[in-house]
């Protein structure tokens, strides 16, 4: 992460942004359900938006991915709502379920991946963001509650809801692939 | 931080590797950008916020020799007199379109990460660029790179730098890619429903129920091309292009079938494909893939 003096001087380096936290924002933004075609132009929105507001970032008050990833956060939430208001749908090819068996473990695996993104995508937005940071991005939950902008104890229950839809929808999967 | 009362993670609870959903998360943890993707990313954010791009040497700033000169005091200079250098200048103009052509981008940012070693430097971001950035007579040429920062998206974000701090600044509209499926592409040949009419030999276990699958047709071809066989490779490509024309590993397919295009030395043929891969995925994760194949098949 951007060192904490640079943050502070409010000075950085552009390169370097984009070079510490391009690849989180990027994968955030996909999982945050940004579709895949839009992914490259809203990471460089969040990035830019890093960049112009960085003098306002607070270290006392906030660590800086908890803050990062609230950017992210609300300039995803952003996106989708203009997406929905102009039921546009730029996504790749969406695998229709339920996908048939397979003995080969490359694709099986794929389709693991891609059933995923899809119950991320069924999940409700309060509940996939708190999923995404603590499931796939690991932040503590205190960050977590931070980044989403909610309190501690909401973002513990939504973690639960989100892990049990989770769970039980990967219980179907399995079930289907088992019985042939 | 209140770490310790963090429950586990699922990917933790299902270390197995067994569990689908524990693969899922590993390999969905594990995804990112390319590096040529964030070399895009970083462009396109230089031009919203108006700062060219580090080893813009000049007009033929895609030389390579970028590291030097005009580039690197353009690159320690604060946001405005970068800025400013850019203004109304021909040769900016010239230069700023010229990153919109992939290629160029590509060699220019490998410049452009050597600038950056040399000039550690600290710009001031909390100065607003001035709004007139680039002549409006630029037009950024078409390309398939999804970069969002035309001249007119970087001027308009700049305006709304300085009219507003607020969290969602770049209220520009998205040039969205929109995902398109090209009518004149197989045109001739429409995706009839699957069904139980396929030859193809079913997945076993699957005999009853399953209809002949995409993942047989596109394993196959893989079979057959890691059997050097490409003719059979090519062959089983089309029969899953003509039943699953978009279905889920159209791009898989593509790309088995741009390779099995090369070996057979239908290198043309290939070309073509390749192009309207990049231009119908965009954002293809198998788009370096592409590339490579062309660019190590050479003839």
């Amino acid at each position: 992460l951007l060192q904490s003096s640079r943050v502070r001087s409010g000075t950085l380096d552009i390169d370097e942004v984009v070079a510490d936290h391009g690849r989180f924002v990027w994968r955030v933004l996909g999982r945050l359900g940004v579709p895949s075609a839009d992914v490259p132009d809203v990471c460089q929105d969040v990035l830019v938006t890093v960049c112009r507001r960085l003098p306002d970032f607070d270290a006392e008050r906030a660590s800086f991915r908890s803050w990062l990833y609230g950017i992210c956060v609300r300039t995803a939430s952003d996106h989708r709502r203009r997406l929905r208001a102009r039921k546009e749908q730029p996504v790749d090819v969406l695998p229709e379920l339920p996908l048939p068996a397979s003995q080969d473990e490359e694709l099986e695996r794929r389709r693991a991946r891609a059933y995923l993104e899809q119950v991320l995508e069924s999940l409700d937005e309060g509940k996939r963001e708190v999923f995404v940071l603590y499931e796939l991005e690991e932040l503590p939950m205190a960050e977590v509650a931070h980044a989403v902008g909610c309190p501690l104890q909401t973002a513990y229950s939504r973690l639960h809801a989100a892990r049990k839809a989770v769970e039980s929808a990967f219980r179907r999967f399995n079930d289907t692939r088992r019985c042939p | 931080m209140k770490r310790g009362s963090d429950p586990p993670r699922l990917r933790e609870l299902l270390r197995d590797g067994s569990d689908p959903l524990g693969g899922a998360l590993e390999d969905m943890r594990e995804e990112g950008p390319s590096a040529e993707e964030l070399r895009r990313v970083t462009l396109g954010v230089r031009m919203a916020l108006g700062v060219p791009p580090a080893g813009s040497g000049g007009p033929n700033g895609g030389s390579g020799a970028a590291g030097s000169g005009a580039a690197g005091s353009s690159s320690a200079a604060p946001l405005g007199t970068a800025v400013g250098a850019l203004k109304g200048s021909a040769a900016g103009a010239k230069l700023i379109s010229s990153f919109f052509v992939p290629m160029a981008a590509g060699v220019l940012t490998a410049g452009a990460v050597l600038v950056t070693v040399t000039t550690v430097t600290s710009r001031k971001i909390a100065a607003p660029p001035p709004v007139d950035v680039v002549p409006p007579a630029v037009q950024a040429p078409p390309s398939p790179a999804p970069l969002r920062a035309s001249p007119e998206t970087s001027s308009a974000a700049s305006a709304a730098a300085v009219t507003s701090d607020s969290q969602h600044a770049t209220e520009t509209p998205l040039a969205t890619p929109v995902f398109r499926r090209p009518g004149q592409w197989n045109a001739a040949a429409p995706a009839p429903p699957p069904s139980g009419e396929n030859q193809m030999a079913p997945l076993p276990g699957n005999e009853a129920t399953q209809p002949p699958t995409e993942l047989a047709l596109v394993n196959e071809a893989q079979e057959a091309l890691a059997a050097r066989d490409p003719a059979r490779a090519l062959a089983q490509a089309r029969e899953h292009e003509l039943r699953f024309r978009d279905g889920m590993l159209a791009q898989e397919r593509e790309v088995i079938a741009m390779d099995a295009l090369l070996r057979l030395g239908r290198r043309r043929e290939a070309e073509s494909r390749a192009l309207r891969f990049h231009a119908q995925y965009p954002q293809s994760a198998h788009g370096r893939r592409v590339d490579v194949l062309l660019q190590t098949s050479s003839p």
